[in-house]
């Protein structure tokens, strides 16, 4: 991934598994500190394109980052606490570690849930904790894979408020794949869509969003707009 | 604990164990010669005229010494060598055979050789160690394997090094499978081993005592050493499965 001032760009990402080619000198540019929703048909290579940018990928030819992973489900250490599942993506001294991840725990309201394993966990804690120890690493990109999928739509709200609130004390280039237009237009600062193409995916669309979040609704021109727009634009695919 | 699971749990064995008492004790008293075949009450009170003799627990200590011995050495090797398996194919590919010839040969035939190469004294602990060590090597690797690879995924996303990978996620995810392979492994050693004693006549063993009482045809003291066989086995086992109890309740039942 090249940096520069305001945006990261990918350029000519290539991925193959066997004889099946997802990406072929693809590229795509991210703008920094910003957030990126990528939606698309399954199989259109979302979550391939983000463990590539995590270097998760062993054939994939794209120079990665150091990132945050939050996945669809919690993959929470069941040994360890809540706390402790924060506590040990950190680097320093034990106590330090400890209290960062107290301090991370409190701001997504979880203090009561420090000392409780994942099995203790309801499943929309244990996928709240997974997000905020994606956001406590320290890293250059926050990916995102379908992080609220399988939750209740209360839920999902919900949880979409947290992350919102502590992404914009602290933003950091984030790629968020999603399958909910909603969610990609209450969190996105720039859509785009894969298509799957005969050689792998392509960019279908792609489009800075600027209006401010808090403004975001349901109702809105403006969102309802492009609400049709990429709905259409999915159906059609 | 519901009436049908208290059937299931405690009833069950105890009819299970009472059958099989009232078959032996009809059996014994049918054939009616103590030598061939004593009743469980004789047995029983050979077992604690044993149990009166000092030299009875010097045995017990020395058969659990090798056994645990070999055990551990077993163990250890099982450790390592799972370990390369795992992160080397081509080692695993090339350690294969040999697991598997050590897995099928005739455990009698691994007792006379050894037999043939060292001391009456160290040969249970040899044998002991060459049988069980394709079981824990399977059973280790065959936990490594089991570790969810979702989760190994994201030790990698966030960079996690090879140690903590190791020490937060492999050896805690492996532990319930290792323990229950420890525990039928545990119970099985202390089997060989008592083998092998018979048949290496090793000193201060239950084995040694085991052959002496057969060849003096003191049946009831062979069974009553047989008794306290049984009973070593299932000690260790049902300790190594309450850890695992206790384990896989505070980490993974909900």
């Amino acid at each position: 991934m090249r940096n520069e001032k305001d945006t990261c760009f990918i350029e000519n990402l290539n991925v193959c598994f066997e004889d099946k080619v997802v990406f072929e000198n693809f590229s795509l540019s991210l703008p920094r500190d910003r957030i990126t929703c990528v939606l698309g048909p399954s199989g259109s290579g979302k979550t391939t394109l983000l463990k590539a940018l995590a270097g998760l990928l062993p054939n994939s030819t794209v120079p990665y980052a150091k990132a945050s992973f939050v996945f669809q489900d919690d993959r929470l250490l069941p040994h360890l606490s809540a706390l402790d599942n924060l506590a040990i993506v950190l680097e320093g001294k034990k106590a330090d570690r400890r209290a960062r991840a107290r301090k991370m725990l409190a701001d997504m309201e979880l203090s009561d849930s420090e000392d409780l394993f994942p099995k203790e966990l309801s499943g929309g804690m244990a996928q709240r904790v997974a997000i905020a120890r994606g956001l406590l690493f320290d890293s250059d990109l926050l990916l995102m894979d379908e992080p609220f999928k399988g939750l209740d739509l209360a839920l999902q709200e919900r949880l979409i408020r947290y992350f919102i609130k502590y992404w914009e004390s602290a933003p950091r280039t984030t790629v968020f794949v999603t399958h909910s237009i909603l969610e990609a237009i209450l969190v996105a600062d720039k859509i785009v869509i894969l298509g799957k193409g005969e050689k792998g995916a392509n960019l279908l669309y792609e489009k800075e969003f600027t209006m401010p979040r808090a403004s975001r609704a349901l109702g809105d021109p403006e969102v309802d707009a492009l609400r049709s727009e990429i709905h259409d634009l999915l159906i059609s695919l | 604990m519901t009436k049908k699971r208290a059937v299931e749990n405690i009833v069950a064995p105890i009819t299970g164990i009472a059958a099989f008492i009232a078959i032996w004790w009809i059996s014994a008293v049918a054939i009616g010669k103590s030598i061939i075949l004593p009743t469980p009450a004789e047995t029983l009170s050979g077992f604690f005229s044993l149990l009166a003799d000092k030299t009875f627990y010097a045995a017990i200590g020395m058969t659990i010494a090798r056994t645990l011995l070999a055990f551990v050495i077993a163990f250890f090797l099982a450790c390592i060598f799972a370990f390369l398996s795992e992160i080397c194919v081509f080692f695993k590919k090339a350690f294969s055979p040999i697991t598997v010839i050590m897995r099928v040969l005739p455990t009698i035939s691994v007792i006379l050789i050894v037999l043939i190469w060292v001391r009456s004294r160290t040969a249970p602990i040899l044998i002991t160690m060459l049988v069980i060590f394709p079981m824990l090597y399977t059973t280790v690797l065959h936990a490594a394997e089991g570790v969810d690879p979702r989760l190994v995924e994201m030790c990698r996303a966030y960079r996690f090094s090879r140690k903590k990978i190791l020490f937060y996620l492999y050896l805690p995810s492996m532990t319930p499978s290792v323990l229950t392979g420890i525990s039928i492994t545990l119970s099985f050693s202390v089997k060989l081993t008592v083998a092998a004693e018979v048949l290496a006549s090793t000193q201060m063993s239950m084995g040694r005592f085991m052959k002496q009482s057969s060849a003096y045809i003191e049946t009831d003291v062979l069974l009553a050493w047989t008794l306290a066989a049984i009973l070593l086995g299932f000690l260790l086992e049902g300790l190594v499965l309450l850890l695992r109890k206790l384990y896989v309740r505070r980490y993974h039942e909900k």
